[in-house]
């Protein structure tokens, strides 16, 4: 992907107004869905992060659409659709997901600190 | 049934709290029951003498703490569960007659000491907690007992009953038949937190650190009875009518069901043959971790770890707090560790339900942002929600919560009455507050998907919390989840679930839960077969949840599970341990019985069958609205040509007129009154319920016979 302009880089580590945050499920067995939500790119690398006792529950396309609407980013909105239809697993969907979105937010994180 | 009592001890403790005084009840009048749940709601029957009180708190409550012929015993994954019974606080639109329970080593305690249920009735004039060493029973004052956090005073009485007892180090003297014994086994209490002191709709009772029985604020019932806790040693032993038969029980599960550590499958399928593993849903702080299991437990779903914090926290208590600690710390997986753990000990501290965190914290952090609440808002907190996320804000919410201060106050007598109060109503009619019945919060699987978990919640009293079937859904979409193909397929799962059930059910179809069957009569008929396992195989003989039902199982030769079989059936542990000779069949007749009578309870507290509803937004919403990101929630259902294939059930709602519908022929299928749902007194006298359909006409609250 390009490397993201000073002002893009800024749009993609903001944090979105509370109504606008993206709503997703954590899933614990057996206890079930528990309800999560996000407001910047760098929470969804927190919330996408790979763990032992729990799972991400999150529809692709929805991330995909509202990092394009809120940060503005078509480039790593694009990227993740190609992840889903790619994919062989849901689960590997999401390891890639969050290894692009973490560097991704690294990347934007180097554009305006150096 | 033979002559003598096994698995019982024969003996049941009825505590005046008002007078003062102790007395003793044989068990043989109560042996049909089971134990558990059918005897605490046949004690509750015959010792709360106003039936149609309504509030947990009320000192006519009769509280019910009950063990099981399997407590005490090696019975896989039951010797340490216990049955708590009584009307409740926090419910909605009423504090139902309800149950919660809880593990550990309490109710096998309570055996050893002679004792197969402890009945609290009234109210203490001063706080108290009694102490109980086998036949000896003292109420004591309680003095600077009370105001002590669960954990603070667990270690104060293990000191302080050690030295009374004989002051030999780490050793107890207890009173035996032929003069003193010795242990060193300490004490199991079971007692209430600064929660249940203050009588909050959260407060749960604690035993040791993790084992809570939470929902439905029996800790406030036990605040309100001015009882701080009960502490039990004792020196007996269970009888057993058929110790090889138990023994033999157990091998056979093991070497039929179980996993083979040997030869780990990955892939394995059903609930009895998973690997032991923690319960717990944030990555453990590291791998240095010793297994902590109930008494005579398989699984072991608790752990000890060498940090210093967390021991024994498992399952919810691990979880609400997740998000926020990890936005608290940036993403710092370690930091947020060690806040969400602390905060699971506090809970348990505490006293403190943190079931309804799950959801509800989200709700407030949303009233938060809207500045609905804060300082002289709407809701008045003067809590800093600006650090939501941080271990200090999580100490103020519990505390808050757990003393009925703040946004405690508010919420003290149940989530939506408070935000009723709050004049936020509308909330929970669309589901922003999501407690879909009862006043209690969606579990985590949405009834609008799971059908069996909706419906017997409505007719229950309370968030079912029952496993058995929703193992299914596990399964099949973990497999999804991870790219596997689904090791059974659709139709062969539908048909082994099925099979355990007969002759409950007719066949597979009950399984399917296509939203064209989702009203039909068979997925009816497994929701009562459903409920009445659940009434006694595992409320009743206390087998626990993470393991029991065990309708299939990829370790068995053809996929079918532990439940029901021959070798390692709930009945051979059963009938082994207490000598009757029962099928697996009859048992769920029995728990069919015991939900006939806590119905009659709830009628007498005033149920009627326009109570039992959900939520405005169950009915009036999609469930992929009420999911958020779910990417799918796949069961066995049949397509419109009658193939099976697993079915994306997301994307539906509740509809009033046709659950009205499957309402009415439940009614009419277990014989109670159409028009309210209460029973009638042929049904009543066919289970042999006659007193109880007295006492109901007394109260005018028998339901009226439906014409031959």
């Amino acid at each position: 992907m390009s490397r993201p302009t000073r002002s893009q880089a800024e749009k993609i580590l903001a944090e979105v107004p509370f109504q606008n945050r993206l709503r997703a499920v954590r899933m614990a067995m057996p206890s079930g869905m528990h309800p999560a939500d996000m407001r910047s790119l760098e929470e969804v690398a927190w919330f996408l992060e790979p763990m032992q006792r729990s799972l991400p529950g999150l529809k692709l396309e929805i991330l995909a659409g509202w990092i394009e609407t809120h940060l503005g980013d078509r480039e790593t909105a694009e990227a993740i659709r190609k992840i889903e239809k790619n994919s062989s697993s849901l689960a590997e969907a999401y390891w890639q997901t969050w290894e692009l979105v973490d560097a991704r937010v690294r990347e934007a994180r180097e554009v305006l600190h150096g | 049934m033979g002559n003598k009592l096994y698995g019982f001890m024969g003996k049941i403790l009825l505590v005046d709290l008002t007078a003062g005084t102790t007395d003793v009840v044989a068990t043989e009048k109560y042996r049909e029951w089971g134990g558990g749940h059918g005897l605490g709601a046949a004690l509750f029957w015959d010792y709360c003498k106003d039936k149609t009180i309504t509030d947990g708190r009320d000192p006519k409550n009769v509280c019910v703490v009950a063990a099981s012929p399997f407590s005490g015993t090696n019975t896989p994954s039951a010797g340490g569960r216990c049955e708590v019974v009584g009307v409740g606080v926090g419910q909605y639109p009423v504090n139902w007659f309800t149950r919660s329970n809880f593990g550990g080593r309490f109710s096998a305690t309570m055996k050893y000491a002679g004792w197969d249920a402890i009945v609290l009735m009234g109210k203490a004039k001063e706080p108290v907690w009694l102490d109980i060493r086998n036949h000896e029973v003292r109420i004591r004052p309680a003095g600077k007992l009370w105001g002590m956090n669960t954990r603070d005073l667990q270690r104060k009485l293990w000191n302080q009953l050690v030295e009374e007892t004989g002051g030999m180090e780490g050793w107890y003297e207890l009173p035996g038949e032929n003069g003193p014994e010795h242990s060193t086994q300490k004490p199991a209490i079971l007692c209430i937190g600064p929660a249940g002191e203050h009588q909050v709709g959260q407060g749960c009772l604690v035993h040791d650190s993790g084992n809570g029985a939470g929902q439905c604020g029996l800790g406030a019932v036990w605040g309100s009875k001015n009882l701080k806790c009960i502490a039990i040693q004792g020196s007996l032993e269970v009888p057993i009518a058929n110790p090889a038969a138990l023994v033999q029980a157990r091998f056979d599960a093991k070497k039929y069901y179980a996993a083979d550590d040997d030869k780990p499958d990955r892939r394995h399928w059903g609930p009895f043959g998973v690997p032991a593993r923690p319960i717990i849903f944030y990555d453990q702080p590291n791998d240095k971790r010793r297994v902590q299991a109930c008494q005579g437990c398989i699984n072991g779903c608790r752990a000890r770890f060498n940090v210093g914090y967390g021991n024994e926290v498992s399952c919810q208590e691990t979880e609400w707090y997740t998000k926020f600690a990890l936005k608290w710390c940036k993403g710092d997986r370690e930091k947020a560790g060690e806040i969400i753990f602390k905060a699971a000990d506090l809970c348990n501290q505490l006293g403190l339900n943190s079931y309804l965190m799950g959801h509800g914290l989200d709700w407030l952090a949303e009233l938060h942002h809207e500045g609905a609440l804060g300082p002289g808002r709407q809701i008045d907190s003067r809590l800093d929600w600006s650090k939501i996320g941080s271990l200090e804000f999580a100490e103020e919410l519990l505390t808050a919560l757990a003393e009925g201060r703040d946004i405690g106050a508010l919420l003290a007598d149940g989530w939506v009455q408070g935000a009723i109060k709050a004049g936020r109503e509308e909330d929970w009619r669309t589901g922003k507050l999501p407690w879909a019945y009862w006043g209690m919060p969606e579990h985590g699987y949405d009834a609008r998907a799971e059908l069996e978990w909706g419906f017997e919640t409505i007719i229950c009293e309370r968030d079912m919390n029952s496993h058995s079937i929703n193992w299914v859904f596990w399964f099949v979409n973990l497999s999804m989840i991870w790219g596997y193909r689904p090791r059974i397929t659709a139709e062969k799962l539908a048909r082994l679930v099925t099979d355990k059930m007969k002759p409950w059910v007719s066949g597979p179809e009950a399984l399917d839960y296509s939203t064209a069957n989702m009203y039909s009569d068979a997925v009816m008929d497994l929701v009562r077969w459903h409920t009445f396992y659940s009434r006694y195989w595992k409320n009743s003989c206390l087998l626990c949840d993470f393991r029991w039902a065990d309708l299939f199982n990829t370790n068995s030769e053809d996929w079918s599970g532990a439940t029901g079989s021959e070798k390692a059936g709930e009945q051979v542990f059963w009938n082994a341990v207490t000598g009757e000779n029962i099928s697996f069949n009859d048992g769920i007749e029995r728990g069919r019985k015991i939900w006939h009578l806590d119905n009659a309870i709830w009628a007498l507290q005033g149920r009627h069958r326009d109570m039992m509803v959900y939520a405005d937004y169950i009915f009036d919403k999609d469930s992929e609205a009420g999911a958020g990101g779910l990417p799918y929630f796949m069961w066995p259902c049949r397509d419109d040509k009658g193939k099976w294939q697993y079915t994306n059930l997301l994307g539906r709602n509740i509809d009033r007129d046709r659950f009205e519908d499957w309402k009415t022929r439940f009614f009419k299928k277990e014989g109670l009154a159409v028009d309210t749902g209460r029973p009638t007194r042929s049904t009543l006298e066919k289970l042999g319920l006659s007193h109880v359909a007295d006492e109901l006409e007394k109260h005018d609250r028998l339901g009226r016979e439906e014409p031959a």
